[in-house]
């Protein structure tokens, strides 16, 4: 767990995993429903923190490398 | 020119012979008094060196007999001693010892006492039988009959001895001076990191809690809504996977408070029973599923003792300890609890399966991080760090956590705390049902102020409140805004973050305290940083709620409807 110690790549590869999996979802829901569908927005929303949560792993692996 | 050494210990007298033999001398060495005596007699030395400690015959002994010897009363002698005692001066000059050597010696020191001895035997021609004078020392009298050069030359000695001693004790000191300004830095050193490891999992933690935070409440605003069979497994995914996450996140959070001895505990006298009973009742429909059962009532099994420790963290350990019982355990196994008191006022909870067992050699695994001993190839879920989070809130507590097992037959984990007294019976904390404020509309009418700078958790509250179409949603970014809003527009309600770029939420809240305009609108504290602590403070600040998130969604619309459905409420 300390930054850039032996466990960072077992808790990043658990978060990135994960996020994979919520993103995967997303964009199968988002393929499921038409355009003009209002649920469409909230699974936007989630995919677009799903990114921002990946883009700060990644950020994090870079900084403790 | 031939030395005499007297010394029991064979180590100590090879080092001395040869430090003697390097400079030229021939030394004889004599392993007790008896033996000296006789080798002196045999062939008289120029100089006896003699160990004070022996067996049998002590140095004063040897030196004293040595002395009395018409032969060999003239050869001098020098006593090895640490010379702890001032009396071992008088001994010293009572048998007519010529100089002490102070044990332990380095070598030039001993070398130079040596050279100083025998270049006196050389220069003065003692004398002996002179007028014996009497000293009272401790109380007794000490007959001293040596010659007064002899005299001058063994309390020079030892005066020698102590400037020696002295210098050591001098080097001693400056060394540990050194080490312990070495032990401050490095302390330091490991502070600084441990500091700098707490606050960058803390922010790592919050940055990510934000977006799960989004995930989680858009998710269950979805799981409201109609879906095909198809979706709703979707929405399901996405919900446990966040939860995962979140879970992960605060299990890494937990282990680095204990790391850096942050983590804040409550400790009180806990009825063991009823938390194990509660425990046993959130593992059963995983345990149902897999056909698992429990051999016995927790109840009945822990009795009405008491355990000294924070309710909520002894909580997470038993359902760490209960549900891997289940996890790993076969399909229509059993669990088996006990606790039992052991020594110096503990007690020991136990939770038995009928698992695999595990290896002896792999048992020290178990409280790695991230070690899951091949269980991700199982399917089973975790992230391996519960164990090790288990251990550390137990060792927090001043407790223990360990384990045995069989292969093939089943773990047994247990863990150990102290037993305390029970207190006055508080009312039990009331437990509420899950609200379900999933229903179409309640009817409440309001305007609500969202003091929040994240765009996704304002949008997440907008969506929610949608579900209230008499209900106005207000949002601003910024904490003086907020302020600001909150005169002008007077809501019913004020939603408040605490992490917001201008001020943080404690102040905001402070200041709408202070404002007789804002004091009387009811303030919600949202915030993902939910220690029990800083909910207290808040509370105790003038909140009258402390929502965590990720926002439960059933139970914010709840607090929503019951609160604006009382109107406004005096803070």
């Amino acid at each position: 767990m300390t930054p850039g110690g032996e466990h960072d790549t077992p808790v990043m590869h658990e978060f990135k995993n994960h996020l994979a999996v919520i993103l995967g979802f997303c964009d199968l829901l988002l393929r499921d429903l038409p355009e003009d569908d209002p649920k469409r927005a909230d699974i936007l929303e989630m995919r677009k923190a799903g990114h921002a949560a990946m883009a700060l792993l990644q950020e994090l692996s870079e900084r403790m490398r | 020119m031939d030395i005499l050494i007297v010394e029991d210990s064979p180590t100590q007298a090879r080092r001395l012979q040869y430090i003697l033999e390097q400079q030229g001398y021939q030394v004889a060495h004599a392993a007790n008094g008896r033996l000296a005596l006789d080798a002196a007699r045999q062939r008289k030395p120029a100089l006896v060196i003699s160990d004070v400690v022996m067996p049998e015959m002590d140095g004063y002994e040897v030196c004293r007999q040595l002395k009395a010897d018409a032969s060999l009363g003239d050869v001098p002698v020098i006593l090895v001693t640490t010379l702890s005692d001032p009396g071992d001066v008088i001994r010293g000059l009572e048998c007519g010892a010529d100089n002490f050597i102070l044990k332990p010696y380095d070598e030039h020191y001993l070398v130079s006492r040596v050279q100083f001895v025998l270049l006196n035997r050389e220069i003065h021609q003692v004398e002996r039988g002179g007028l014996a004078v009497e000293v009272f020392f401790n109380d007794e009298k000490h007959v001293i009959t040596a010659d007064r050069l002899q005299i001058l030359n063994l309390l020079l000695s030892t005066y020698d001895a102590a400037i020696q001693r002295n210098k050591e004790l001098g080097r001693a000191k400056e060394e540990l001076e050194q080490r312990s300004a070495e032990l401050a830095a490095a302390k330091q050193e490991a502070d600084r990191a441990n500091r700098a490891k707490s606050d960058f999992l803390s922010r790592m933690s919050h940055d990510l809690r934000t977006p799960l935070n989004a995930i989680l409440g858009f998710a269950q605003l979805l799981e409201m809504d109609s879906l095909s069979p198809e979706q709703q497994e979707s929405v399901r995914h996405i919900l446990k996977g966040g939860a995962h996450l979140l879970g992960l996140i605060n299990e890494i959070l937990d282990i680095a408070r204990i790391e850096s001895g942050h983590l804040s505990l409550s400790p009180e006298p806990v009825a063991i029973g009823e938390i194990v009973q509660h425990v046993v009742e959130l593992v059963h429909p995983l345990a149902a599923q897999r056909g698992i059962a429990f051999d016995n009532d927790a109840v009945t099994v822990c009795g009405d003792r008491h355990l000294m420790a924070d309710r909520q963290r002894l909580t997470q350990i038993l359902l760490n300890l209960l549900s891997n019982a289940v996890k790993y355990n076969r399909e229509g196994g059993r669990v088996r609890l006990s606790c039992e008191n052991v020594p110096d006022g503990r007690l020991r909870i136990k939770v038995s399966d009928t698992g695999a067992g595990i290896r002896p050699e792999k048992l020290a695994l178990l409280f790695q991080p991230f070690e899951r001993l091949g269980a991700e190839q199982s399917g089973i879920e975790g992230t391996g760090l519960g164990l090790v989070l288990s251990r550390g809130l137990a060792e927090a507590m001043g407790g223990t956590l360990g384990v045995e097992s069989e292969v093939d037959r089943g773990s047994t984990f247990w863990v150990e705390l102290a037993l305390a007294d029970p207190v006055a019976k508080t009312a039990a904390a009331s437990v509420r049902p899950r609200p379900s404020g999933s229903e179409p509309d309640s009817g409440v009418t309001g305007t609500v102020l969202y003091i929040e700078d994240n765009i996704s958790n304002r949008r997440l509250m907008e969506r929610l409140l949608a579900r209230r179409p008499g209900v106005r949603l207000v949002g601003v970014g910024q904490g003086q805004a907020g302020l600001d809003l909150a005169r002008t527009a007077r809501p019913d309600l004020i939603l408040l973050d605490l992490h917001l770029p201008d001020m943080h939420g404690e102040e905001v809240l402070r200041r709408l305290w202070e404002d007789l305009h804002t004091r009387a609108i009811p303030v919600a504290v949202l915030s993902a940083d939910a220690t029990p602590a800083q909910a207290k403070r808040l509370r105790a600040a003038g909140a009258v709620a402390y929502l965590t998130k990720p926002l439960d969604v059933n139970e914010v619309l709840q607090w929503l409807d019951d609160t604006l459905a009382k109107g406004s409420h005096p803070r």
